[in-house]
């Protein structure tokens, strides 16, 4: 009870120190750079909050909002679109950034043009279904904090048990079968045991776990028994840009533009030998080719010419293939290896 | 490049094993290297050539010589 005391932005970042290390252990289903990008948006959110409890009470657990994000994130189309490299515009916003910043737009100050009566959390605490939110609604009910008078239950959950379909309660959503409606939850105060019964039986047992929403003020250890990882290192979120170091950049400039190109000279000798040798012995086994098949009266010397042919065009094509390794794969290593170098050597990491 | 290499390794490796069969099958069918050589030869001259390209090679790698112990 001690932390009630501190202030506010320590609340916050003892809070953002907890949810942001637990939500990245869990959000590992979504491509590194999303998940990155993910993280920065929620590590903001702690740090543009005004208000701790209705941002606690917005985000609930970091499972909850990993649960948000897993029902509007497809990994599989996700990394198509990054690899297929195409442009981004504002309609291509990923869902999960829509989703963050929906919270975002309820928690942060200087956006006063949104009206608080209109606000829905993302997730309700008394929301127990994964499919029924404020994006897919049962029906009107307004939201009711869910309270339980009894000790937040500390209960080790598995990532594994994370992705929407394994849920039970999805897959009753997905059979047709109604969700109960919040006004279903039990309102008043529930007796330890009752709670403790709840609580096993939800597809996501830590929701059971949030103690009484008015009396939380912090996000409070017991509600997660997981200790805090190292899975994610906060300093490593992608606010930081490189810096080159000057002096140390001309000087590794200096020596290795004139090293890289002694290297390729020298890689250009077998590299033009190799192009040569491989055109002669395709010429010699084309020319073989086309003797076969002019002037040999038996088919046994058919067969030889043949065989000597195709024995000699298929040398010729690995020594092909060794002038292209040494372009693509040697010269150009090496080209990549010193620029890879260069930039681990003379660039420095910073916040940006 | 790893995979480039296991494809044309590949290829290369059946396309041998192929030539080798086919070599095989012609000597064991009375198949003859000599009279294989001598219808090649009469036909594109390969030994005239042979011989010219061989006298062209030694005559200038000898002018090099020459010239790199006129200098040194």
């Amino acid at each position: 009870m001690s932390l009630i005391v501190q202030t506010q932005s320590e609340v916050n970042d003892i809070n953002k120190q907890r949810f942001l290390p637990e939500l990245g252990k869990l959000l590992t289903f979504m491509v590194e750079e999303d998940r990155q990008t993910a993280l920065a948006m929620y590590s903001r959110l702690f740090d543009d909050a005004e208000d701790e409890q209705k941002l606690m009470d917005l985000l609930v657990s970091p499972t909850r909002q990993a649960v948000v994000i897993a029902r509007t994130y497809d990994a599989k189309a996700r990394k198509q679109q990054l690899e297929s490299g195409s442009p981004a515009d504002e309609d291509d916003t990923p869902a999960f950034v829509l989703a963050i910043d929906k919270l975002y737009q309820q928690v942060a100050p200087e956006r006063p043009d949104e009206p608080e009566e209109e606000m829905e959390p993302a997730a309700l605490i008394n929301q127990f279904s994964l499919f029924s939110d404020d994006a897919h609604p049962i029906g009107d009910e307004e939201y009711v904090p869910f309270q339980i008078e009894a000790e937040a239950v500390p209960i080790e959950e598995p990532v594994e048990e994370l992705p929407v379909e394994e849920s039970p309660e999805g897959e009753a959503a997905e059979e047709g079968e109604p969700a109960p409606a919040p006004e279903e939850e039990p309102k008043a105060p529930v007796a330890p045991e009752a709670a403790e019964e709840a609580a096993e039986e939800r597809a996501l047992p830590e929701e059971a776990a949030v103690p009484a929403a008015e009396d939380a003020t912090v996000f409070m250890p017991e509600e997660l028994s997981v200790p805090a990882p190292e899975a994610v290192d906060l300093s490593v979120l992608p606010e930081t840009r490189q810096k080159p170091r000057v002096f140390l950049l001309i000087l590794y400039v200096l020596f290795a533009v004139p090293l890289t190109l002694l290297g390729i000279l020298v890689l250009l000798i077998p590299t033009v030998l190799a192009l040569a040798l491989a055109v002669g012995v395709i010429a010699a086994g084309s020319f073989l080719f086309m003797s076969a098949f002019s002037g040999f009266p038996k088919l046994a010397d058919i067969l030889i010419v043949l065989g000597t042919a195709v024995v000699v065009l298929a040398l010729g094509l690995l020594l092909l293939w060794l002038f292209v390794w040494f372009v693509g794969g040697a010269i150009g290593g090496l080209i990549r290896g010193v620029i890879a170098l260069g930039r681990k050597w003379c660039y420095k990491e910073v916040s940006a | 490049m790893t995979k480039g290499w296991k494809i044309i390794g590949g290829v290369v490796l059946v396309l041998i094993l192929l030539g080798a069969i086919c070599i095989g099958v012609g000597f064991m069918t009375g198949g003859d290297v000599a009279g294989i050589y001598s219808t090649i030869n009469a036909r594109h001259h390969i030994t005239e050539y042979w011989n010219q390209w061989s006298q062209w090679a030694l005559t200038s790698l000898n002018n090099i010589w020459e010239g790199v112990r006129q200098l040194w």
